[in-house]
């Protein structure tokens, strides 16, 4: 501060014309640094500012966490990313060579995949990506996920369902309808009109449960039943009244569906879980959880169609023929808060995903079939649903 | 850029308003600035004449700013003294104010928002009005058109003489805002040229203020500002929605009453206001058409005694009432705040000066943390006016309404936001004939504790709020301002530049990978720099801000690149008699720049508008 102190009283000086000749002769040395100084400072920040940053090639969101897509034997997580924030995406974990692939939808299509890439179908090469707000499916080729087509969905679409050799179902949150596409011409070619939205679609004795999990867009409908549609003539037949918010279903190898209810995000209800015989189809049994604050998600089978896994704050495990809830986690939830759940059907591997703050790469989580913690990968922002590689038809 | 320390010269200080930021920041954003960016709105003013980071969804929408890494909601934002940020989200929307109704900005730093109020745990943003008693008649018209098919239009009209004086300002303001965009959401590689579509504003309003003297010693004021906002709501790039699918409607009117009263050596003010807004959000794909109301009846009374030589008191007592009514809430929300505020300012020697602030306030009835600040600034040589300022403040900010009763979510245990605010710097000032030369130099430090922030429950239910996060936020500010006077020429330059490092300390979980990195949308370097030229009465203006790298995650792994902007503009008054007529051309981001301020919100490239002023002046 002295220093400009001094330099201001020599800019007097310099401007006071009287006194010009006497600054030149008697502080010759001293002027030239301390007067001059500040212009050509002001002359390199002005350059430098209009130099820097002038070319248009980057001026996106970067990832510097991506890595490299190795296809194969693995699982696709789906990143969800925040909504509205663009900042979803795709990871791979190759099983065989255990690295995993961040952000290897972009890197292949030098585009983002969309807002809030939401679940995955795989289909022959192909894998069908279900993107959520950004109202789209996008068609990519296992090998090298690139884009093979992008199918504009009305509506917000959820979840996608190969139901016969070439006809897939979407469902979708915010209309009553489900669309049909077309595999072969990767188009949508028809819609099946029903009473509610529709989340998670499974395929049992031919034909297919959608969950009306969601009433947001239907606030006077109750959104606690099972809608099944014949997909030989894409006719709704009937539906199964469950509990409130039914948010996944599995068939177990005896053919029944299990389903798993919420119980309403305000907890309207206790939660709960169905066994349905889909031949009628009927409620063959209920559980009820005792905590009506508890709100269970993520219902998953092994391979073998014999054990249920399903998270309610820790994961949980149950074989289909108990007759009551599992009254202890198998692996407690810790330092973790789960987010979404998935069994290798081969190995019966547990999968579970911890999005940590939501705003930054969350964790995919291996542990063995008896809960014993394996390893762990750094995936994407919010990771959600994920798809075994191998899991195809 | 164009920035003011205010100088508080001890000559000033026992005037008839004392100053009461010893050893405070506070900077005033000087008039050139205000009258260049007169057709704006505060969001454009802040973003090229302050450091400040101005997180902003595009022009016309949503701008909150950042101030030292604090939250939105950490800036308060006063109006003649009543504060305006929403109860609701508790932030201000800058795009909404124009420049053209305030007559003067002021910028209070961390700690120095002590002196008005509480919150401000970044600091807060004045702006005023004031009576110019020696006018008798002063009246302008300005009409700008530009780029994407925007129309503003201005009005003013002062008049009255020492006793009475009235103010009447009017605006129009509309935009297409259909501006041209690189879409990296198409192809990052060779992204395609598109336009931006659904992105409309419209804004007109009126502010009324009349001041009267009925005597010497008392002053009456009341001011009126009634305002209309629409605006369309672009999505995100990556998003396809229909036309018009999400729109803003706002209405809302702030009404003011006050009197100040000076005796020998004291004043009264007393101030009432009261505040109206109703705001409209609708989303068709979401099926959302919310309507939100808020009242809000804000009271002050200020008590200011300088009877001593040394020694100057303000004692003050505020009582705010709010109501709101809301379909995101059970029923309709209130807030009170009563407060009592001490402020001392104590010269204790020659080139010592002090400020101590002292502040209780009980919110909802229940007892806020006791907040205080103690500033000191002293000159440091006698030769010099070279001034350290150093303090230090203990603040607190309330959970905002929505924080509170949100549904779902809302969560009413929620505990205050705890500030500890620091700094130290240098300043000097020097006033020659023919030039004058400012810098200041400030270090700050900041500890944010029981930071907010929306996070799902743990069984997923909903987001909920939290006291999640304690924030460290550190930096540097330094600023450098030359005005050269010569015969026919008039040279101002400044230049600021700011280091900010915003950190979390409290993760959710031992995986969590914030912890110790910079928040996401706080830049760590930010700079700015203005040349103005007068010569005649031809004005050539050049600003120039440089925005740094933005974290976009938490874990710092994604980010948004740093741009630079140049703003060129020239302009040329003539006279006739006691009107002039200005002309003005600008040109904005100069070198067509495709930049983002929050990642898939385009915004526009290189843009010229034309405005004609006409000013009578008697």
């Amino acid at each position: 501060m002295f220093r400009l102190n001094k330099t201001q009283e020599r800019i007097k000086v310099i401007f006071d014309r009287k006194n010009m000749n006497r600054t030149r002769t008697q502080h010759h040395k001293t002027n030239r640094v301390n007067v001059y100084a500040m212009t050509p400072l002001m002359l390199i920040f002005s350059l430098l500012m209009i130099l820097s940053c002038n070319k248009n090639d980057d001026f996106g969101e970067v990832n510097s966490g991506s890595s490299q897509y190795i296809d194969g034997n693995g699982v696709f997580i789906i990143n969800e990313g925040n909504y509205g924030q663009g900042n979803g995406s795709l990871s791979f974990l190759n099983l065989d060579s255990m690295k995993i692939g961040n952000d290897i939808f972009s890197q292949a299509n030098s585009r983002p995949v969309g807002d809030v890439p939401f679940s995955m179908q795989i289909v022959g090469k192909n894998a069908w990506i279900v993107v959520n707000n950004s109202a789209r499916i996008e068609v990519v080729n296992l090998e090298n996920m690139k884009s093979v087509a992008t199918i504009p969905v009305e509506g917000s679409p959820r979840f996608a369902i190969k139901v016969q050799p070439n006809k897939l179902y979407i469902s979708n949150f915010s209309l009553n309808r489900i669309f049909v596409a077309d595999i072969q011409n990767q188009r949508i070619t028809g819609e099946i009109p029903l009473t509610g939205s529709t989340e998670q679609m499974v395929l049992a004795t031919g034909k297919v449960f959608a969950a009306f999990w969601s009433n947001y867009h239907f606030p006077i409908l109750n959104n606690n039943r099972i809608f099944v549609i014949d997909p030989e003539n894409d006719q709704f037949i009937d539906s199964v009244i469950v509990g409130k918010e039914p948010n996944s279903m599995v068939v177990d190898k005896n053919g029944k569906l299990w389903v798993l209810c919420s119980g309403g995000f305000l907890n309207d209800e206790l939660p709960s879980l169905w066994r349905i015989n889909p031949d009628e189809p009927e409620v063959e049994f209920t559980l009820q959880f005792p905590e009506i604050n508890s709100s269970p998600t993520s219902l998953c089978i092994n391979g073998t169609g014999d054990t249920l896994f399903f998270l309610n704050q820790g994961i949980f495990k149950m074989a289909i023929s108990d007759s009551q809830l599992p009254l202890f986690s198998l692996i407690p939830e810790n330092e973790h808060l789960f987010y979404s759940l998935a069994v290798h059907p081969v190995t019966s591997t547990i999968f579970a995903t911890d999005a940590i703050d939501y705003q930054q790469r969350g964790i995919v989580l291996r542990y063995i079939t008896n809960g014993t913690f394996t390893d762990s990968f750094r995936a994407g922002i919010i990771p959600g649903f994920m798809m075994f590689s191998k899991n195809e038809d | 850029m164009i920035f003011d320390t205010l100088d508080l010269s001890p000559v000033e200080v026992f005037s008839k308003t004392p100053e009461k930021s010893w050893g405070f920041k506070v900077t005033e954003i000087d008039t050139i600035a205000l009258s260049n960016h007169a057709t704006q709105s505060m969001a454009e003013l802040l973003a090229t004449a302050t450091p400040f980071f101005v997180k902003n969804y595009g022009p016309g929408n949503l701008a909150t700013t950042s101030l030292r890494g604090a939250s939105a909601s950490h800036t308060q934002v006063l109006w003649n003294g009543i504060n305006v940020n929403s109860p609701m989200p508790g932030q201000v929307d800058f795009s909404q104010i124009p420049v053209f109704f305030t007559d003067n900005i002021r910028i209070y730093f961390g700690g120095a928002s002590l002196q008005h109020n509480s919150g401000g745990l970044g600091g807060n943003v004045e702006m005023l009005n004031i009576a110019d008693w020696n006018n008798s008649l002063h009246a302008e018209i300005l009409q700008e058109t530009g780029s994407f098919d925007t129309y503003k239009t201005y009005v003013s009209a002062k008049a009255g003489n020492l006793k009475f004086q009235s103010a009447t300002r009017a605006f129009c303001s509309r935009s297409e805002n259909d501006f041209s965009y690189l879409n990296n959401a198409a192809d990052r590689e060779s992204p395609p040229v598109e336009y931006r579509r659904n992105a409309a504003w419209k804004q007109q309003g009126v502010l009324q203020e009349i001041f009267f003297k009925p005597s010497a010693k008392t002053i009456l004021s009341a001011r009126i500002w009634a305002q209309h906002n629409h605006r369309e709501i672009p999505a995100n790039i990556q998003v396809m929605v229909p036309d018009e699918n999400e729109n803003l409607t706002e209405k809302l009117v702030r009404s003011q009453l006050s009197a100040e009263h000076f005796l020998k050596k004291s004043k009264f003010l007393i101030q009432s206001s009261y505040a109206f807004s109703r705001m409209n959000y609708q989303n068709i794909i979401s099926e959302i058409d919310d309507e939100n109301t808020v009242k809000s009846w804000l009271n002050a009374l200020k008590y200011e005694n300088y009877y001593f030589e040394r020694l100057s008191v303000l004692t003050g007592i505020n009582f705010n009432f709010h109501a709101v009514n809301s379909e995101n809430y059970l029923a309709e929300r209130t807030r009170q705040e009563v407060s009592a505020f001490v402020g001392l300012n104590y010269q204790l020697g020659s080139g010592i000066f002090m400020n101590v602030s002292l502040r209780q306030e009980v919110v909802d009835k229940k007892n806020a943390p006791f907040a205080a600040s103690v500033g000191v600034k002293a000159r440091l040589t006698k030769k010099a006016p070279v001034y350290l300022k150093a303090n230090i403040t203990r603040n607190f900010h309330s959970p905002t309404l929505n924080d509170l009763y949100w549904l779902p979510g809302g969560n009413p245990d929620l505990k205050f936001e705890k500030g500890l605010n620091s700094e130290l710097g240098f300043s000097f000032i020097k006033d020659h004939e023919k030039l004058t030369l400012s810098s200041e130099i400030t270090c700050f430090f900041a500890d944010i504790d029981n930071w907010i922030m929306w996070q799902p429950d743990s069984i997923f239910s909903y987001w909920t709020p939290v006291n999640l996060k304690n924030v460290i936020s550190k930096g540097i500010e330094a600023g450098l301002k030359i005005e050269l006077k010569l015969k026919q020429v008039r040279l101002n330059y400044s230049v600021n530049y700011s280091f900010t490092q915003a950190t979390n300390k409290k993760g959710v979980s031992v995986n969590d990978q914030s912890i110790g990195k910079q928040l996401i949308y706080v830049p760590a370097h930010a700079a700015n720099q203005n040349i103005l030229i007068v010569f005649r009465q031809f004005t050539l203006n050049y600003a120039c801000t440089f925005t740094g790298k933005r974290f976009t995650s938490s874990d710092n792994l994604r980010y948004l690149p740093s741009f630079v902007l140049h703003d060129l503009s020239a302009s040329k008054a003539l006279t006739f008699g006691k009107s002039t007529l200005t002309l003005k051309l600008a040109v904005n981001n100069l070198f067509d720049k495709s930049y983002q301020v929050i990642a898939w919100q385009p915004m526009p490239g290189r843009y010229f508008s034309f405005a004609l002023k006409f000013s009578y002046l008697k």
